[in-house]
């Protein structure tokens, strides 16, 4: 049997997205495209006769609220109320190319991408200004249709209105006249003060949908004639398929064929459970791989190359004096062992691809990979492939990356026939890209007081965002990668620019460096990506650094970020209503803070442990400061998602790598908090008019440290690995 | 051929018997809203009721069903109204939603057999797994659906 090779290098060269000229065309787009040639609106808003805006997003929704966001800010400025959003899909378009990833690498990685927690700070403007723009164009409309003065026409509830006569028209009967204008160039926006939906708990869009089973996931996509399938892989990195033996998997009633791959194989069936059962019955001959691959051979890896030289990632003042200078210095060693993502939807996707045309539907973070994936597979031009982003059952980063289109596009191309692959949960836990493990050593040189004058940290582990790179590089030669610094001094400083400190800890003469360490385990984004082993170590430290110098670990948060009123005001807030130094009896407090993409946070924990070292999460205070807040339920929902995903990977399992593969399978070995679990949280949104900062990573970073500082309260045992293991607290 | 009753409506399906009844819902009924999440009854995702009790259907085969009232997600009110959804409304609990349909069916069974659950009884009875975080509207909306059945 012959092994289809996809050499993935190739793609990226052959891929238009490389040279980030990619022009898709607008041929993909009746459903939302405006009757008529010329139209002023862009095809992704559409108003139909009846009224209804119909409304095409950048941002695949995963959970997040972007859909119900980004059209109540479209909505606030168009003068419509929430019900007559009457559709919206997540779009492919060259327009939604991500304008914060542009920005972040010169321009190079051109894509469209949900990730990053960028949507908001990215689109919001864009898209009231779309909506700003929609509202002028109909009010011109109407003034030409009555002759009457702009000035005397008004948007109301999704009307124009003429004051002076008492007439109006819908926009359902304006659009036509309105799409052959041309749009203002800046049309006015709304001041805060006049804003009726922004800022307010309005109901989520998708919510009907997500209550009667009628959301479309990834896995829900049925088409005439489909087939099933799922992948199996061969379970050592780095092996490669020499053959299978598919005499038993062919004989499992349904299955209609096993197509071998570079390293793994698909199983097509006529349904997904026949799919399944063929492939648990396939053996995969292989060759090559990792064995020798464990936990303890990465960890002492990173050890020996702490020694090395690293790539500096943030600098100030002058460390080496600062640090012989210091009364006291404290060495600490922090690790993180990593993580799947686990969301709860399995990697799926569909794809029918014919001799001339190709269509892939999947819970896509980013359409533009999934058109790679289909070019590259396919051979076919861009023109000739469409990509539909469903809904995603969870996405956290693995949706990210785009291996999971490749068996679906291979399988319809071999058969003919559209195919949906479904991941089984155990492939999903043994194939990710994991949260890569890190070591993270930190130096800081105390003066006499106790207060850090000094920080020399070392961060040892993997580079994740090389994988990423496409032509031209966007990453500095000497293995910088800002998606693994990230949290430690060091926002989201990309080649050639200065880390931006102003509002960091006011620690005066620091070094921090990278010591890119590669590992045999594949490595990606996972919520809140560098920060979460950055945040665990920097503010854990800090916990230590007050113990050791005496200072309460709030009073010396604040000495050091006395010259940003923002964080003051956040941490002063979260002392208040947590009731910081007085805890319930027989309960203890931790903190922890950060400003991780410009979201100002602190939580504050109240834990008990048991002689067992069972540890007991009671209550969780949780106050931020992300600028303007648009909805206030979906930004609660998000700090608090974070949070209970972070306290799942500080307080459950871990992922361990032994003999080349990964040790766990499934949520029997591989084990998620719970409704019993969940402790009470309160997310305190400060009032704030700044820009606003990302939300959907930001909750996670933080509980981990804060819970484990509350756990040195109770137990005096310092945790420098997580997950909080209750054998290491006895 | 099977017969399975699903939603009041008899189907045939044509599978084996040991097929999981996951799977003949998805797969051969269209009825998408039972999600895979495991395949081991350990997430919940795959929850329906069979004979009004609450169960993973990944983890029940179809000729253990065939004969037995089933009812999923699209069968349990036929415009979104039963108190548990009109709670999850409310509440607006989803974020993925990926998991919700088993959170709302087994939370509709759970009220079936106690109209007035403790946080303990719905600690003891709703371990579906959410990775989004919604446990705390979950719980939240478990009691509003039990005041809502309640008429209040």
């Amino acid at each position: 049997m012959k092994i289809v090779q996809l050499n993935r290098r190739e793609f990226l060269k052959s891929s238009a997205l490389a040279g980030g000229g990619l022009i898709l065309g607008l041929s993909g787009l009746p459903k939302l495209a405006q009757a008529g040639a010329g139209s002023a609106l862009p095809p992704y808003l559409r108003i139909a006769p009846d009224g209804g805006i119909h409304l095409g997003v950048p941002s695949a929704e995963m959970g997040q609220g972007i859909h119900t966001t980004l059209a109540m800010l479209l909505a606030e400025e168009l003068e419509v109320e929430m019900s007559q959003i009457h559709h919206i899909e997540t779009l492919h378009h060259p327009d939604f190319k991500h304008p914060t990833f542009r920005e972040w690498t010169n321009s190079k990685l051109n894509v469209q991408m949900t990730g990053g927690s960028v949507s908001i700070r990215a689109w919001h403007l864009p898209f009231r200004k779309l909506g700003a723009t929609a509202r002028e164009l109909l009010r011109t409309a109407a003034t030409r249709q009555w002759n009457v003065p702009v000035a005397e026409c008004r948007a109301v509830n999704g009307r124009i209105e003429h004051s002076g006569t008492g007439r109006s028209l819908g926009y359902g009967e304006l659009a036509g006249a309105a799409s052959r204008l041309t749009p203002p160039e800046n049309p006015p926006l709304k001041s805060p003060e006049q804003f009726r939906l922004l800022g307010r708990d309005i109901p989520r869009w998708d919510t009907p949908a997500k209550v009667n089973g009628t959301a479309i996931f990834g896995t829900d996509v049925d088409l005439p004639g489909m087939l099933y399938g799922t992948v199996k892989h061969c379970v050592v990195f780095g092996e490669k398929l020499t053959g299978v033996d598919d005499t038993r998997a062919m004989a499992v009633p349904g299955v209609i064929a096993i197509i071998p791959l570079e390293d793994q194989a698909v199983v097509v069936a006529d349904s997904t459970w026949a799919a399944m059962q063929g492939a648990k019955a396939l053996t995969l001959h292989s060759s090559g791989g990792h064995k020798d691959l464990s936990d303890e051979n990465i960890f002492q890896q990173f050890r020996s190359d702490l020694a090395k030289a690293g790539v500096p990632v943030a600098h100030r003042g002058d460390p080496a004096t600062a640090m012989g200078k210091a009364v006291q210095v404290l060495e600490l060693e922090y690790e993180a062992p990593m993580q799947a993502h686990a969301a709860m939807e399995p990697l799926c996707a569909t794809a029918s691809v014919t001799p001339d045309a190709c269509e892939v539907w999947a819970p896509t973070q980013s359409s533009d990979f999934a058109m790679m994936m289909a070019m590259g597979v396919t051979e076919l031009s861009p023109e000739k492939i469409k990509v539909h982003t469903t809904y995603l059952g969870g996405g956290f980063g693995r949706k990210s990356e785009y291996d999971f289109i490749t068996a679906p596009l291979v399988a319809s191309m071999a058969l003919g026939k559209p195919v949906k692959i479904t991941w089984t949960r155990e492939e999903d836990t043994r194939h990710d890209f994991y949260r890569p493990p890190f070591l993270v050593n930190m130096k800081f040189g105390l003066n006499s007081r106790g207060i850090p004058e000094g920080l020399n940290v070392k961060l040892v582990g993997p580079a994740v965002s090389r994988r990423w790179q496409m032509p031209p590089p966007w990453l500095e030669e000497n293995g910088y990668d800002w998606a693994v610094t990230i949290g430690m001094f060091d926002g989201y400083n990309l080649p050639n620019r200065t880390p931006d400190l102003s509002k960091a800890y006011v620690i005066p003469n620091l070094q921090v460096d990278f010591v890119p360490s590669d590992i045999q385990v594949p490595t990606g984004a996972w919520r809140s990506i560098g920060s979460s082993h950055n945040t665990f170590a920097l503010e854990s430290g800090l916990d230590e650094v007050a113990h050791a110098g005496s200072h309460d670990p709030f009073e010396l948060r604040r000495k050091l970020l006395t010259h940003n009123p923002r964080a003051l005001a956040v941490l002063d807030r979260a002392a208040e209503l947590a009731s910081w130094g007085k805890p319930p009896e027989s309960r203890f407090q931790g903190m922890g803070y950060t400003d991780y993409l410009e979201t100002y946070q602190v939580q504050v924990i109240e834990v008990s442990v048991s002689k067992r070292g069972k540890i007991t999460v009671h209550k969780i205070t949780c106050v931020a400061d992300c600028g303007q807040v648009f909805n206030s339920h979906i930004a609660r929902q998000q700090l608090e998602g974070g949070i209970l995903y972070g306290l799942t990977a500080a307080l459950k399992g871990e992922i361990n790598v032994q003999n080349g593969q990964i040790v766990q399978s499934n949520f029997d070995d591989y084990q998620m908090l719970k409704l019993k679990d969940t402790p009470e949280i309160n997310v305190h949104l400060m009032e704030s008019h700044e820009p606003p900062g990302g939300l959907g990573e930001a909750g996670t970073p933080l509980i981990g440290p804060a819970v484990a500082n509350a756990v040195f309260a109770a137990t005096g045992k310092r945790v420098r690995r997580l997950p909080i293991r209750p054998k290491d607290l006895v | 051929m099977i017969t399975l009753e699903v939603n009041r409506i008899p189907y045939k399906v044509d599978v084996t018997p040991g097929t999981p009844l996951l799977w003949a819902l998805r797969d051969h009924l269209k009825l998408h809203g039972t999600k895979y999440g495991c395949g081991i009854e350990q997430c919940g995702a795959c929850t329906v009721h069979v004979n009004g009790r609450a169960v993973r259907s990944c983890g029940i085969t179809v000729g253990e069903v065939a004969g037995k009232k089933i009812t999923t997600i699209e069968g349990l009110s036929p415009d979104s109204t039963h108190p548990v959804q009109k709670a999850w409304i409310e509440v607006d609990v989803p974020q993925c939603g990926y998991c919700q349909s088993g959170m709302i069916m087994a939370t509709a069974a759970l009220l079936e057999r106690n109209a007035n659950p403790s946080d303990q009884d719905i600690d003891r009875t709703v371990t579906n797994i959410c990775r989004c975080g919604t446990y705390n509207q979950v719980r939240e909306a478990i009691h509003r659906a039990a005041q809502i059945k309640e008429g209040a």
